[in-house]
């Protein structure tokens, strides 16, 4: 039974070793903030950071996750606070999600990106948040991220 | 199952509540008792959808189903902003099924036609401003102060000797009779409507913590995965179910609508499980089908199917009208005119693909039976619960998950059947029926394919005189098995071709035919449906006509729109914000700009785009639209509306194509149907023009202007017309 760390605790998983990532924090953790989208790793919205990286859970069996840190959109602002992620602050600061079933994988995506890059170029921006959003919020999605972004250089 | 579906033309909302039948509600006119009627449930309660509890908080049950557009944030406010509460304290829930909460327009409870603010908000006015008159009353009375002497602000109740809340009195207000006579705020006092706070569904969004069809839970519940055939309708035979069911996790196998559904403890065991049944096809409505050969069936239509004539179906003309004489006065035209223009034109199947794949949970139990899910129409999902289950409407429940997205798709019930007969191989838990991506493409309800064929006869001076414009194609009303709304016998499916010539342009002579094209392709409402083909086909036509003309694309429409201030004031504004200078069309050298635009009752879209082209390659440089709703009560919501509906009809018109071959959709997944990614979405500018004091529809407004706009943009830069839709078969986009 694979043994894996989720947001900061160790869980067990009685899920079947080749389930992916994706359906077992939802299924056995309940931590559905992760969608399914496409399960071929094109769409996204299954993204949940890794070791800090942000990875698409639908491919990535359970026995394949080993001993990296697992963080979920339910986990990306520190518990003890009350407040947001800085991106999830300027998601709603921008108002950019509709129907926001793609936001929490979008999130994730750009916060693992401000992490490893604090100040992006919208060019950059463009470039690596790859994940689909059917509702079309990408016009917001920049300026969100540069919100985002600014906000991390003020403080 | 699907007969029941509400008709989705574009009339004017009176006229669409003519077309299915039925008055205008009560709701609408007669004040707000019926949604204020007691419940018995609370002293604290207004009604079914409303509550204030001691300490102020207001429960607000929102009707309409949330799939992005915004309207659980509207309709909230619309309340809010006449009940003069403080709207911070309003706590928004998702409806479930009930007859109390119908939209007046279409005296259903259903979430489509960019209906939703337009159809509830004299009624939810007259909720929120008949609570506020018996909370007063209630103060007044608790105070023994004339009722006129008090006023309200923020949820308190001021002016008397002291202030109170609406928490204070909220029970004794419950009590009292509802008003007869509501009294309505004039909009020049609205504030909460028209405000721009974030929507109130955001926080839980960005969390993680908003619940969708997809996410629904209990103890005990069991998953279904589906085995699909190619066809609703198709016959198979299952082979391997025996052995599916001894796998590991697996409760039962069911046979379900089209195919058969494999119940595990976990989704993963029951999606391996199903992926080891296979269905031998005998028998499918759409075998053999292919590309080529619905093209040719599409185009065959025009020569072997007799043309019926469509009604004049413009916004605010209602009952529709045929006009007998209008196609020989059309022909006469045409036969005499001394410059014709031909066009012929086609658009593609187009899929949904909300991001949440379709999903649906149901319970069947002793109580009855539960459906849970992802659903724009639970009025028909209750409809469809009872008559399977054989139950009374009474025991069946129907609640509303948010919606990953609907776009029409989950208008449909097919998914909600399969849901509950599912549910039924497992008495007594909760299964939900999740599908696949690919099961989503495959088994959608699409767009339908249409051609057009087009005609315009031109004066010596370039006016045009008559248009003939034909379509054939699939029809969604034949495909639904739904009779002619009433009114409409005799005339063609409204569904196809609504203004596929705008009535807006003062052309003298206009007449639409209807060649109906039986394909059994199973197809639906996809987001601004008929306009989503007949924009592209009217304003590229028109723009064609300007071509011949030789003149100028905005002024040649200007001048057909003088009785048209609205349509004016938009066209002129996203010419404006394009940098438009007028000259002759089709000049651009490889720079072009294009204008297009549509409208409905009480809303007005214009789009103008400035593209590159270099050979094959396209580049789209920018984008700006103008709309006018009216009342926008939720304006950067509205904006996001338009904004993101350019950029889902960018992705129909770059790239939305459902190809077919040996009798199957052939996309499996996104890597087969192309989504816009951030980097392929050029600059979005959106400007709101304010139109009065009613709200207009704005879910589907902009959806269907960008295609025309960016080709008409393609011709001005001096490239070949695009005639076909999506852009991709001719340009490397």
């Amino acid at each position: 039974m694979p043994v894996i760390t989720v947001n900061g605790q160790q869980r067990d998983f009685p899920a079947d070793p080749d389930t992916p990532l994706l359906w077992a924090l939802r299924e056995e953790l309940g931590l559905t903030g992760t969608k399914f989208g496409c399960g071929v790793g094109a769409c996204g919205a299954c993204t949940v950071h890794l070791d800090g990286e942000a990875v698409r859970s639908c491919q990535l069996p359970l026995s394949d996750v080993g001993t990296g840190k697992v963080t979920t959109i339910e986990a990306l602002a520190p518990a003890q606070a009350q407040a947001l992620h800085p991106v999830q602050q300027a998601w709603i600061d921008a108002q950019v999600p509709q129907c926001g079933y793609c936001q929490p994988g979008m999130i994730m995506a750009v916060a693992a990106l401000l992490a490893r890059d604090p100040d992006p170029s919208e060019a950059t921006i463009r470039e690596q948040i790859t994940n689909i959003c059917r509702c079309g919020t990408y016009p917001r999605i920049v300026a969100a991220v540069r919100q985002a972004a600014a906000k991390r250089k003020a403080s | 199952m699907t007969d029941r579906m509400a008709p989705l033309v574009k009339l004017s909302r009176r006229g669409v509540l003519a077309a299915i039948g039925i008055g205008t509600s009560g709701l609408l006119l007669g004040g707000p008792s019926a949604l204020l009627a007691a419940t018995g449930e609370s002293p604290a309660s207004f009604g079914p959808m409303l509550s204030i509890a001691p300490d102020g908080a207001i429960t607000l049950v929102v009707p309409s189903s949330e799939m992005g557009q915004g309207t659980q944030e509207a309709l909230a406010r619309i309340v809010a902003e006449e009940l003069g509460c403080d709207f911070a304290k309003v706590t928004v829930l998702l409806p479930w099924a009930d007859p109390a909460f119908a939209n007046p327009a279409a005296r259903r409870q259903l979430t489509a036609n960019s209906m939703s603010v337009t159809g509830y908000f004299t009624a939810l006015r007259n909720l929120g401003t008949g609570a506020r008159a018996m909370l007063v009353q209630a103060a007044a009375t608790r105070l023994a102060v004339p009722v006129e002497s008090l006023s309200v602000s923020k949820g308190q109740i001021i002016g008397g000797p002291k202030t109170l809340s609406f928490g204070d009195v909220a029970a004794d207000a419950a009590k009292l009779s509802v008003p007869v006579k509501p009294l309505l705020k004039d909009a020049s006092q609205f504030t909460v409507i028209g405000g721009k706070t974030p929507r109130k569904d955001l926080h839980a969004k960005v969390s993680g913590t908003a619940t969708f069809g997809i996410d629904v839970a209990e103890p005990d519940m069991l998953i279904a995965a589906l085995v699909l055939a190619p066809h609703p309708e198709a016959t198979f035979t299952a082979k391997g179910l025996e052995d599916a069911a001894k796998l590991p996790g697996v409760f039962t196998t069911a046979p379900v609508k089209g195919g058969v559904a494999i119940l595990a403890d976990r989704f993963w065991r029951a999606h391996k499980a199903a992926q080891t049944v296979k269905l031998d096809v005998t028998a499918s409505p759409i075998a053999g089908l292919s590309d080529e050969s619905l093209r040719a069936g599409i185009q065959a239509a025009f020569g072997s199917v007799a043309p019926t004539p469509f009604p004049i179906l413009e916004p605010g003309i209602f009952p529709p009208k045929l006009d007998s004489a209008a196609k020989p006065k059309v022909l006469e035209a045409l036969a005499s005119a001394p410059r014709r223009v031909e066009a012929a034109y086609e658009v593609p199947h187009l899929a949904h693909a909300t991001m949440e794949p379709i999903c649906c949970s149901a319970r069947v139990d002793a109580n009855g039976l539960l459906i849970r899910g992802p659903l724009q129409d639970p009025s028909l999902s209750r409809e469809v619960g009872a008559k399977l289950t054989g139950l009374p409407l009474e025991k069946v429940r129907v609640e509303v998950t948010f919606l990953g997205g609907g776009f029409g798709r989950k208008w449909g019930t097919d998914f909600v059947a399969i849901a509950i007969q599912a549910a039924q191989a497992a008495p007594g838990r909760l299964v939900k029926t999740v599908w696949t991506r690919e099961q989503d493409f495959a088994m959608d309800q699409f767009r339908p394919a249409f051609a057009v064929r087009s005609v315009a006869a031109l004066d010596k001076d370039g006016r045009p005189t008559a248009i003939h414009s034909r379509i054939a194609g699939e029809s969604i009303s034949a495909y639904h098995n739904k009779a002619p709304f009433p009114g409409f016998e005799g005339m063609a499916d409204a569904n196809a071709a609504a203004q596929l010539v705008y009535g807006a342009y003062q052309v003298p002579h206009k007449l639409i035919e209807y060649h109906k094209t039986d394909l059994t392709v199973p197809v639906g409402f996809w987001r601004s449906v008929t306009m989503s083909q007949n924009a592209f086909f009217a304003e590229s036509f028109v723009d064609e006509l300007a071509f011949a003309a030789g003149e100028d694309q905005l002024a040649f429409r200007l001048a057909m729109l003088e009785s048209q201030p609205r349509i004016r004031a938009v066209l002129e504004k996203a010419a404006a914000m394009i940098g438009w200078k007028a000259r002759k069309p089709g000049m651009g050298n490889g720079k072009g700009r294009g204008i297009a635009f549509s409208y409905a009752d009480n809303s007005f879209c214009a789009i103008a785009a400035e593209v590159t082209v270099k050979g094959k390659a396209l580049k789209i440089d920018r984008i700006a639209s103008a709309f006018d709703c009216g009342l926008a009560i939720d304006p950067v919501s509205t904006e996001g509306q338009i904004s993101g509906g350019i950029v889902f009809g960018l992705q129909a018109a770059l790239w939305g194509e459902v190809h077919f071959a040996e009798g199957r959709p052939t996309a499996e997944n996104f890597g087969d149907y192309r989504m816009p990614l951030l980097a392929d979405v050029p600059p979005i500018e959106v400007a709101l023009i304010p139109g009065g004091t009613r709200p207009g529809p704005v879910g589907e407004a902009s959806t269907p202007v960008i295609a025309p706009a960016l080709c008409n943009a393609i011709a001005d830069a001096g490239a070949a017309r695009i005639r076909a839709l999506p852009i991709a078969r001719t340009f490397e986009v």
